[in-house]
Order: C-alpha cells, then structure tokens, then sequence
C-alpha cells in the first residue's frame, strides 16, 4: 500500500479534536461517548435534520463503534433516535449495502464523513418526505 | 469559568464564558440574554455528539477551552408567539372565537391589513429577496420565528400604530372609533394572534377554501349567488362586507392584489383576518378545508401516522392510503387496513 499508514490513535485523536472544537460542518457533532476511554472506540454522534423535509428541527442521535481494525475497516454505526430510512433497519442498524458511504469503504473516510453523508440522504429527494416517527422515540 | 463558543446553525458564533457549575438550562438563559433571537425554551445544545441535558451542569460535559458547542433552534409550540407575550401561551376562552374588541372593529379592520401589508409587510418581504407570489416560499415564511417576531415588532411599535391611524382611510373616522382600534391593535391576543404562524396559516386556508383555490390576487369575485350586489368601490364594498362575510373575503382579496402584487397569500391571509374579525366570528373555520390542503399527505397526517406506527401499522404507505380514503379518520383508517 502506498503512503504512510496512520496509527489508529493518531488519527482518532485527530478526530476528536476536529469533533470538539467543531470545525467543519456545524450540522453534525461527534465526540466520545466517554471521554475517559483510551480505546477511543464508543463514540456518539448527533445529526440536525436537513431542513425543507421531516427532518427540520429534529436531532437525530447515533452511536459510532470505531473498531480496532479502524479505519482499514469502516466502524460501526448505529441510529439510536428512531429513524424512517431505507438503508436503516428497524433495530437502527446501517444498511451498509445500501448506504455507500460505508459499502465502498476507504480508510480516508471519517467519521465526520459519514455523518455527513448520512444528512445529505436525509435530504436527498426521495427520503426527505418520508413519515417520521415522533421525535423523541429511541430503536 | 469555562470559555467556549456557541455555534448556531447559521454560523452566527456566540463566545461563551461562563461557571462550570452552572447548568445546562442556566447556560440557555444566558444565551438568550446576549441574543433575545434565541429563547431558551426552543434552543437545544450539543456537544460532542452527545445533547446536553437542561439539569446537568456544564461541567459533566467537560466541554474544553475554545471547543464548540452546537446550538439549534427548535420550531415555536404551537401557540407561542412571542415570550413577552403570556396570553399566547395557554390557549384561553378568548381564542376559541374573536373577542369583543375586534368585532365592534368592524370593516376598518381590511383597510388597516391593507396598510400593513402594502406598506410594512411587502416591503420588508421583498428587502429579504422573498418571493411574495410564491405560495411555497409562503408557506415556508410562516412558520419561520422571524415572520412571527417582525410580526409582532409591527404589532407592538407605537410609531406604526400611529402611521396606520393617521392615513387617509382611518383619518376621517370619528375619534372614539380610532381609539378604539388603536387598543384593539396593541392588545395581547390581537398581536399574538397576527404573530402566530399557526393561526395565519389557519386563515390562509379558510381563504383559499373560500377563493376556491382561485389566486389570492386580483378580482376572484364569488359566484354571483353569493354576492347581495354588485361591488361599486370602495365605500360600497365596505358596506357589503359587514353584511357578508364571503365578499368581505373577495374583496380583501381583490384589494390586497391591488396593493401588494398579485398572488399574496400570506397577506391575502392576514386579510381574511380582517375580514372574519370584522364579522365577529370565525364562521368559516367551522368546516377545516381538508381539500385544499396543498401538503403532501405523509405530512398531513403526520400524527395520524405516528399513532398508527405505535399500533403496529408498519406500512406507511398503506397507512397513507388508508388515511387519504377515510380523510384522516385513524379510526376508519384502521378498520379500513383490517378489510383490505
């Protein structure tokens, strides 16, 4: 493989930084789920609904999973904020066949990536009509 | 201390300093004292990923030097308008129907929206590059918080009050009539209720039940059944509308196109008001226009749906369909489900 592979932690810890002092696009947030893990690897997320569709105003809450293969391999994402969406399943879980963010995966892909992406399904057309279920409820 | 930014999702960055101890609810307020565009009851905050609890304190966040935290602004409840104004809050007796004041108003009111629209209303709109004759971008306008907030600035600034009294239709009124308008026009509930996106878009759809969808501009006169005579200017249409309140509607409408551009809606629909507290009484309001109702149905019966997801109607299509065949009734919609 050509380049210099980045180590795990160094690039989660990069992560990190850019996730607290939000740069980047301020539709998302993503930081550890507890800031005393070492491992890095549990992570939460939130995305604000796109607006101009049933997600506007909503905060929709996930939980990220970085394994310790990452980012050779994608992590583990989760929608804990119930969801109508195609490529998620009714326990919250990604389609990752369906969501190509996470099916061609590459290890230059962030989280933040992913959450954008995510979003901009939200808006695309033909998700962002679909019913909603009330804000709130939780897979 | 503790200093962060708040980022609000227009980019607009709120430097933060404040007592770690404080809480999360404690930390809204004082956001909205630094910027009253954002109540504390409508913001939510997020840090990391994760959305800060209103009883935690700040600390339990451990949000670091210069770290950003996420702001949104939720949409207003249904019957709020504006913090200042409590009477809007809880829905009282008053607002079931018009209250007194407005219907001694009587046909004065058109000509005050009228002014309101053609002056303050339309001017603004087009100074924020809106498309009044887009009855998407309408709709849309209406349930924005600065619609309501600029609104009930109108509303609450003595300086227009006084532009509104003092112009050609309302000067030759008798003094005690004027006074009369003049509380009408600052009281609560009037303001509230030119304020409340809800009760607009309310009389958005009365009208346009009452347009028969027809354009809010110009000339849509009512089927001559409705009309007792012919409209012969102003004066006479006044007159008319305090005896029907169909051709109060038209001719609001028709005057409105006049003043601000064809097609206006919004303001078509602050007409109505005018026109239906002219008369005393939200007598069209009685039937909910359902057939005009422009929205997509998954968002119609957005509530229906839901229930029907909590029952275990997983379909949502078929949900839809059922709701569309019985009209929203989620009772007939499920018996409907169980047949098919």
């Amino acid at each position: 493989m050509a380049g210099v592979k980045i180590p795990r932690n160094f690039r989660l810890l990069e992560e990190l930084e850019k996730g607290e002092k939000g740069l980047g696009d301020g539709s998302i947030s993503y930081g550890l789920a507890d800031g005393d893990d070492i491992s890095m690897t549990n992570w939460n997320a939130t995305i604000i609904g796109p607006g101009h569709s049933t997600h506007e105003n909503r905060i929709y809450t996930l939980s990220v999973e970085c394994g310790a293969a990452y980012p050779a391999n994608p992590p583990l994402v989760k929608f804990i904020s119930k969801v109508n969406l195609p490529f998620v399943s009714s326990t919250g879980s990604i389609d990752t066949s369906k969501f190509s963010t996470l099916n061609r995966w590459s290890e230059n892909t962030t989280i933040e990536k992913i959450l954008v992406d995510l979003r901009r399904e939200m808006a695309a057309p033909e998700n962002r009509k679909l019913p909603q279920p009330k804000e709130g409820a939780y897979f | 201390m503790v200093n962060f930014v708040i980022r609000a999702s227009n980019d607009l960055k709120i430097p933060i300093d404040i007592d770690a101890e404080k809480t999360v609810l404690e930390l809204k307020h004082h956001i909205q004292t630094l910027n009253s565009e954002f109540p504390a009851e409508r913001l939510r905050l997020i840090y990391s990923g994760k959305v800060l609890k209103d009883e935690e304190q700040l600390s339990v966040y451990n949000i670091s030097e210069g770290n950003t935290v996420h702001m949104v602004k939720g949409a207003p409840k249904a019957t709020t308008s504006t913090p200042s104004q409590p009477a809007a809050t809880a829905p009282t007796p008053e607002q079931n129907g018009i209250p007194s004041t407005l219907s001694t108003g009587a046909g004065a009111h058109d000509s005050l929206i009228e002014q309101l629209g053609s002056t303050r209303v339309a001017g603004a709109l087009n100074s924020q590059g809106i498309d009044i004759t887009n009855p998407n971008m309408m709709q849309d306008l209406m349930s924005s918080p600065e619609f309501s907030n600029q609104m009930s600035r109108m509303m609450s600034d003595p300086a227009m009050l006084e532009q509104v009294l003092n112009s050609p239709q309302f000067a030759s009124l008798p003094a005690d009539r004027r006074e009369h308008m003049r509380q009408t026009m600052q009281s609560p509930f009037f303001r509230s209720m030119m304020s409340n996106p809800e009760t607009i878009r309310a009389m958005m759809q009365a009208q346009r039940a009452f347009a028969g969808e027809g354009n809010a501009g110009g000339g849509g006169f009512p089927p001559p059944g409705s009309l007792g005579q012919p409209p012969s200017g102003q004066e006479g249409q006044q007159q008319q509308q305090q005896e029907n309140p169909l051709a109060g509607l038209q001719n609001l409408q028709s005057m409105l196109g006049g003043a601000g551009g064809a097609g206006m809606g919004g303001l078509g629909g602050l007409g109505g008001l005018g026109g239906l507290g002219g008369l005393g009484g939200f007598g069209g309001f009685g039937q909910p226009p359902q057939n005009t109702d422009q929205r997509p149905p998954e968002e119609r019966f957005e509530t229906q749906l839901s229930q029907m997801s909590g029952m275990g109607f997983t379909d949502a299509q078929k949900n839809i369909r059922a709701l569309m065949a019985t009209g929203g009734d989620i009772n007939a919609a499920i018996e409907y489900l169980f047949t098919m």
